[in-house]
């Protein structure tokens, strides 16, 4: 399997159409570390975003004639959908949680209640054994912000709460 | 793609399921169906499919629907199509029913489409989250499996359907027929209920995750069954190793596990679990695949769904009336709201009951039979009893008790 697999979309563009299908797919193909290739007739600025929010992170170089060349790589372990994108710029935890080995719901009663009793705009950290994925619409519904992802190796998962700003 | 959030017609299919379930106890013990009635009568058809599509299939989907998302952290598609596929796969169900007993084609023909459309309506929402969870958990593997083998068990039984109606279709031939109950029973609900019940054992039992290995071995096993299920012995002899599998891994996770005092809902699925092996092993005995499938069918599946249908019932109601008030009020513990005691004497009850049934029904001794339905019947109202306890909040204390959330609806 080649270490780059390149996506050449300005042909696509130059028949009228549109290349997010086609570059979303190549995305999901990547095997972990692979990249993918872009190569564009203009900076894809839009496309970033949505790449980013999939966990990907990219670097870009210009090339001649006004063309673009993005390699977006395969995060070892993505960021769940709906994670906060801008938790690296959050301020350190006040408290860390090891919410393992506890059976459902307790991990989400503990969890919660340190985020409702943390100060506005304070960050919890929680290592859990699985995706608490019933959490995410009640921290959401709270205005509560998270980013959460698998560990590198092994199957729990980590997790950082942000309380909300405004009560 | 959106989060993941509670499915919201769990409880209707639930409640669906056992409205079936009652129906075919119901109709055996007043003595229709085997033993005094021969398997191919139309009316030992029609409780046969009673049973398993309004019983079985309806708690599979029902509890699909709710937690195939949760093992695939992605959420189900088109969400809104389940109570449209629950009204058709009870509709199907019943016409299914009618046309087997009356012998009554347009009864099978509004069969064959009801249980069609409802099945693709499942799968248009439980394969979106398996497809996004594919590559990253492997305890969708079985699933995706389970439901590949959900589709090809309802195209052949429609088949048959609209063949028994004279309208073309499949011939029910003996083979086809061995194909079907295969896909179904072994494969769409008994694989999906080993991938299943080895991740509440982890969950509930606090037991270690089942290893990447055993389950890729339990999908190999499962897709070599679905690509030979034209040659039903040798599938059935890949099923026994699959069970084997299943029954070795489960062991080894329950021994690790770090819950000493087993969950009543884990230790009434190991009762449930006693009917497997005897089931399986009466399927290569000449003569026994009846009592064998009745074994696997009434003791295992079921056992196992009346095992976790109150822990569900529990867990599913503290997150709809307590989920809001976390952090925000005291909130009592999940388990306050279902009885601990009792639930393992209605799992013996069941599986005595499925065993007296079988064997009667084997023996052709018909009040025998008859008594073993009536056990079963016991069982199952004990179980429906406490899951109606359970979503009244009956368990709770009557001081500071909450509003009573609605008996077959999840605000969510």
């Amino acid at each position: 399997m080649p270490d780059i697999l390149t996506l050449d979309v300005r042909p696509i563009l130059a028949a009228g159409d549109e290349p997010f299908g086609a570059i979303m797919e190549a995305a999901d193909t990547l095997a972990e570390g692979q990249i993918l290739r872009l190569v564009a007739p203009f900076r894809p600025a839009p496309l970033f975003r949505v790449m980013e929010r999939r966990g990907y992170t990219f670097t870009e170089t210009a090339l001649d004639g006004g063309d673009w060349q993005v390699d977006f790589h395969r995060p070892a372990q993505p960021l769940s959908l709906g994670s906060a994108l801008e938790a690296a710029t959050w301020p350190e935890p006040v408290a860390s949680l090891d919410l393992t080995g506890l059976e459902p719901p307790e991990p989400m009663v503990r969890l919660l209640s340190a985020v409702e009793a943390a100060t506005p705009g304070d960050v919890v950290f929680a290592v859990l054994d699985r995706e608490p994925v019933f959490l995410f619409p009640k921290l959401a519904e709270r205005g509560h912000q998270w980013a959460g992802n698998r560990e590198a190796q092994g199957e729990r998962y980590r997790l950082l709460v942000r309380r909300a700003q405004h009560v | 793609m959106g989060q993941v959030r509670m499915a919201r017609w769990t409880f209707a299919w639930f409640a669906a399921g056992m409205g079936f379930l009652g129906l075919a106890l119901g109709l055996l013990i007043a003595g229709f169906g085997p033993p005094q009635a021969a398997w191919e009568a139309g009316e030992s058809r029609a409780i046969l499919h009673l049973f398993v599509l309004g019983w079985i299939g309806s708690l599979m989907i029902g509890a699909s629907l709710q937690f195939v998302p949760v093992l695939a952290a992605a959420p189900l598609a088109f969400e809104w199509l389940s109570p449209v596929a629950l009204g058709l796969w009870a509709g199907g169900t019943m016409a299914l029913g009618l046309g087997f007993w009356l012998a009554w084609p347009a009864a099978l023909r509004a069969a064959a489409a009801g249980l069609s459309l409802s099945a693709g309506g499942g799968l248009a929402m439980l394969v979106p989250p398996v497809i996004a969870a594919i590559r990253r958990e492997r305890l969708v593997w079985p699933l995706a499996i389970g439901l590949a083998a959900m589709a090809a068990t309802v195209v052949m039984g429609a088949g048959f359907a609209l063949s028994l109606a004279g309208g073309g279709g499949l011939m029910p031939l003996p083979g086809a027929r061995s194909a079907h109950a295969i896909l179904g029973l072994g494969l769409w609900f008994g694989l999906s209920a080993m991938a299943v019940s080895l991740k509440f054992l982890s969950m509930f039992g606090l037991a270690p995750a089942a290893p990447p290995r055993a389950l890729a071995a339990l999908s190999a096993g499962g897709a070599a069954m679905l690509v030979a299920v034209a040659l039903p012995d040798i599938a059935l002899g890949i099923g026994a190793g699959v069970t084997a599998i299943y029954l070795f891994t489960g062991i080894r996770m329950l021994r690790a596990r770090r819950l000493h005092r087993l969950d009543p809902a884990l230790a009434g699925a190991g009762i449930a679990v006693l009917a497997l092996a005897p089931g399986l092993a009466l399927l290569f005995v000449p003569g026994g695949a009846l009592p064998g499938g009745l074994l696997l069918g009434m003791g295992w599946l079921s056992g196992l769904t009346l095992a976790f249908m109150p822990k569900i019932t529990a867990f599913l109601t503290w997150m709809e009336v307590f989920g809001p008030l976390i952090g925000r009020a005291p909130v009592p513990p999940a388990a306050a709201l279902a009885a601990g005691r009792g639930r393992l004497f209605v799992l013996a009850l069941w599986l005595a009951g499925t065993v007296i049934f079988t064997s009667g029904t084997w023996l052709e001794q018909g009040l025998w039979a008859r008594g073993g339905a009536a056990v079963m019947m016991c069982a199952a109202a004990l179980v429906l009893a406490e899951c109606l306890k359970v979503r009244r909040l009956s368990h709770l204390p009557l001081a500071g008790r909450p509003p009573r959330p609605a008996l077959v609806f999840i605000h969510s």
